[in-house]
Order: structure tokens, then C-alpha cells, then sequence
């Protein structure tokens, strides 16, 4: 058998029992693993337990979404599951609480119900959900590294956009604050990609007074004016935008964060991307989607819905030929909910070129922030941009 | 024999994400206060130590500090 991989998706009243249902339908056996990526338009307890009562007890693990979708269907308000069978590959998990008031002590916690046997594998790779709302995905990126120095996919987890509170789901378990990881050990390679579509639209602005998440100053100023004015022109001309006049909470306040993001450069003309999705105000201060330390250069990107298509496929086609010549029996997909945001109906399109791209079932939710830690990466935790796990077969 | 690890390497580990002035001189500081001076490469232990004192320096946030723990990770599993 080696692995398989099986998606489903289900939308409306019966929607957790047909994605399982689909899902498992197309495996030769029981299910391994099973991934569960749900909106927050359903009650996550029932959601968990129809799926359960379908896949018995294999290893589950899950989060709330921003949307998502499988190789078949991509959408809102639905629930994708995957279900993984194999008879070379072992799945462990693990779940911790309270990431607000110790970050690093849920990450221990998660990590110690994970045996050493993990460790006997020849190829592992881990899986990183946890809550979208910490404000410290980068360092939970890292302190589950610092668990499982391994290459590390996942996501944030989202609330279709509401920023109110995110959930992830462990066997039969849905929590809020909350982390849960998974190492998969295999007797083959798994693959990871990652890209995003952005460029600089501005010269470098320095951090200069923040505290955690929350931006304060960016070159001496109010970090919302320094930012205004570095997009003015630009917000203008090409979206008609004027980031002066913005109020907060309106659909132009919305659509001007989500258009324009922040790079940190990390080499090259490489950048890592920044969301500042939760700034409350035009007051002054913005916040990110994670710590952004004092002396941090930020530089402002924008992104056409092309270049997030190109970048879709780019992703997809990293992983594809990480694989070389080993055949692949699915891939997990995390992208982030900006890119749903910029992409609007088109956001199928992504998914149809990543599917054109693998030729494999895949499933994804829109995240709040994406996790790809290759080798060598420091960090390894992104926005807007489509992160994916390629399962060997 | 002991892996070596160049200074730009550690300056690197903490530049994308506060800024390449501010690593350097976190490293610069770092290294005076191990005690193991400013030089061009380090031995694993030095490059180790300095990781530590990076920690312990004044005015660092708790993610400097979780990415310094990051970086002995790294060393350690020798994938810098």
C-alpha cells in the first residue's frame, strides 16, 4: 500500500460527515492521520466528533479557518478533512495550552506527548497549528523547532477574518490559546515549498520604538503616518486608495493593509512578509501578525493578483521538484487568508494552478500566518504566502 | 575536530528580523561579554556561549532571546 492520500470537503448541515466520508472513501484501509481544516461557521466540537465517529481513532489534528479547500473545491464556510493511510510512515501529536501566558511552556507540553520513537524514522517532518491571534507565530515557529529540529510545515489558524478567537483541534479535543504538533516519520522524503508574490513599493522604514506585535514608530513617527505616506502615491494610482483620508474599519482601511504588506529582507532580494491585518486604528501604532522587534527594517510590498497566482504555482512547483523522481501521494497546503483577501473569486485559480502543478489531492485552509522551515532557516514563519507539504507515496 | 562558524553567520542567524546594524552589534557585545573576544570564526563552544550572552544582554525582547535559543539549536545540530 505505502501512502495514501485522500481529501474531502463538505459545505451546509451534513458538511463534517460528508468530507470525511469522501475523504475516506478512497482509501484501500482505515485512516493513519486525519487533517481537519474547518470555518468558523460550525460548532468545532460536533465537527470533530461526526469526523471522529468516522475515522475511529487515528491521530487527529486540526484548526479554524480563514477558508479552505481541497484539490476539488475551494471555498467558505466549509470543511476540508484529509485522510492519510500508510504502512510507512508513523504519526505522532501533541497538544498544548495556554500560549498567552506561557508561549514556551505549551510548546514543551505538546512536544513531551510526542515519544523519541519519532526519532528512529530516516525522514520526519512536522506540522505546526496553533492559535492565530497570539501576535507570536514566529516564535512559536521556533521554539517548536527547538522541540524537533526537523523541516516544520502549518499554519496559523484563522476565524474567517472576525480576529476574535482561533481554535485547533487534537483527536477529540478543540481549544482555544492553544498549540498542536505533529511529527510524521517516513521511510521516504517528504517536500516543502514556499513563495509569495510581493515587491518593495518603498524604501526601507526602521522600526524604532514597538513593543512585541504592536509597531509604535517606524522611522521616528506615528507608524501609521510613515506608512500612509510611503503608499500614497502608489495606493492611489493603482487602487484608488487614499491612506490619509481612510477610516478605520472600513472596507478601504481593510483592503489598503491586506494589499500592502511588509518585507523584512532575509538575503538577497529575498523578503519575508509581515501582515499588519490587525492594526485598530490610523491613530499610530500598527499590529502584526507576530513580534516585530525594534530595529527591524521594514519595507512596504505590494502584490498584483497575478503575481499571487505566480506565486501559488511557484510554491507547488518547489515542492514538486524537492521530490525529484519520488512519487508523491498528497500535499498539505497553507496559505494565507491575504491572499484570499487580494485573490477575491479568483482565488480558486491558485488553488487550480498548485493542482496543476502536483497533480496529487491536496487540502488547505487561509491562514493567519504560514509555517515552512526548511534546512538551514532560521525562522520559518511567513505571511501571505502558500506554504506546501508535499506526503510522499 | 570542531565545527567553525564565522561571525557573519551568527550576525545573519538575527538580521531578518532586527535589522543587520542591531545583530552585529548584539554579537559584537555578545562576544566581548563571553569573554571570547571579536574575531572573524568562532569554535562551536564560543559560538555557543555567545548565543548564551546574547540572552543575557540588557535590552533584548523575549524573541531575540528565543531566537538566540534557536541559533544553539542550530549549532548544535550543525545546520547553520
Amino acid at each position: 500500500m505505502a501512502t495514501q492520500f485522500s481529501t474531502g470537503f463538505g459545505s451546509g448541515e451534513e458538511a463534517a460527515s460528508t468530507a470525511a466520508e469522501s475523504a475516506l472513501a478512497d482509501l484501500d484501509g482505515d485512516a493513519d492521520f486525519v487533517v481537519v481544516f474547518c470555518s468558523s461557521a460550525y460548532e468545532y466540537d460536533d465537527v470533530v466528533a461526526s469526523i471522529r465517529a468516522q475515522t475511529g481513532d487515528a491521530p487527529l489534528i486540526g484548526a479554524s479557518t480563514a477558508g479552505e479547500f481541497t484539490d476539488a473545491q475551494a471555498g467558505e464556510g466549509g470543511i476540508a478533512v484529509s485522510a492519510i493511510a500508510s504502512d510507512e510512515m508513523a504519526f505522532y501529536t501533541g497538544i498544548g495550552h495556554g500560549l498567552s501566558d506561557d508561549l514556551r511552556g505549551a510548546v514543551e507540553d505538546a512536544a513531551a506527548q510526542i515519544p523519541d520513537e519519532q526519532a528512529d524514522y530516516p525522514h520526519r517532518v512536522g506540522i505546526n497549528l496553533h492559535d492565530g491571534l497570539t501576535g507570536r507565530g514566529e516564535e512559536i515557529a521556533m521554539l517548536a523547532y527547538q522541540q524537533f529540529p526537523i523541516p516544520f510545515s502549518g499554519g496559523s489558524a484563522g476565524d474567517d477574518i472576525a480576529l476574535e478567537e482561533t481554535f485547533v483541534f487534537h483527536n477529540d479535543e478543540v481549544a482555544t490559546d492553544s498549540i498542536v504538533l505533529a511529527v510524521i516519520g517516513s521511510e521516504k522524503p517528504f517536500a516543502l515549498g514556499v513563495d509569495h508574490g510581493h515587491e518593495p513599493v518603498s524604501e526601507p522604514l526602521a522600526v524604532t520604538d514597538a513593543d512585541g506585535s504592536v509597531v509604535n514608530e517606524l522611522d521616528g513617527r506615528p507608524a501609521f503616518a510613515a506608512f500612509a505616506d510611503a503608499v500614497a502615491d502608489v495606493a492611489q494610482e493603482r487602487y484608488g486608495i487614499d491612506p490619509h483620508a481612510v477610516e478605520a474599519g472600513s472596507e478601504a482601511f481593510t483592503e489598503l493593509l491586506t494589499r500592502f504588506q511588509f518585507g523584512i529582507k532575509s538575503g538577497g532580494d529575498d523578503y519575508k512578509v509581515r501582515w499588519a491585518g490587525p492594526t485598530p486604528s490610523t491613530d499610530g501604532p500598527m499590529a502584526f501578525a507576530t513580534t516585530i522587534p525594534e530595529g527591524t527594517e521594514l519595507t512596504v510590498m505590494d502584490s498584483s493578483r497575478d503575481n499571487q497566482i505566480e506565486a501559488a504555482r511557484a510554491s507547488a512547483a518547489d515542492a514538486r521538484e524537492a521530490m525529484a523522481d519520488d512519487a508523491m501521494a498528497g500535499a498539505l497546503v497553507f496559505d494565507c487568508a491575504c491572499q484570499g483577501a487580494i485573490l477575491g473569486e479568483q482565488f480558486g485559480e491558485s488553488v487550480a494552478v498548485m493542482v496543476e502543478e502536483l497533480d496529487i489531492p491536496l487540502a488547505g485552509f487561509q491562514t493567519y500566518g504560514e509555517i515552512c522551515m526548511q534546512e538551514g532557516e532560521m525562522r520559518g514563519y511567513h505571511n501571505t504566502t502558500s506554504s506546501v507539504l508535499v506526503i510522499p507515496e | 575536530m570542531p565545527e567553525t562558524i564565522h561571525a557573519d553567520q551568527l550576525v545573519d542567524a538575527f538580521k531578518d528580523s532586527i535589522g543587520e546594524g542591531k545583530a552585529e552589534e548584539f554579537v559584537t557585545k555578545a562576544a566581548r561579554n563571553a569573554g571570547v573576544g571579536n574575531k572573524q570564526q568562532y569554535d562551536e563552544d564560543e559560538a555557543l556561549q555567545i548565543a548564551d550572552e546574547i540572552s543575557e544582554l540588557d535590552d533584548v525582547s523575549s524573541f531575540v532571546r528565543t531566537s538566540a535559543s534557536t541559533l544553539k539549536t542550530r549549532i548544535r545540530i550543525g545546520n547553520l
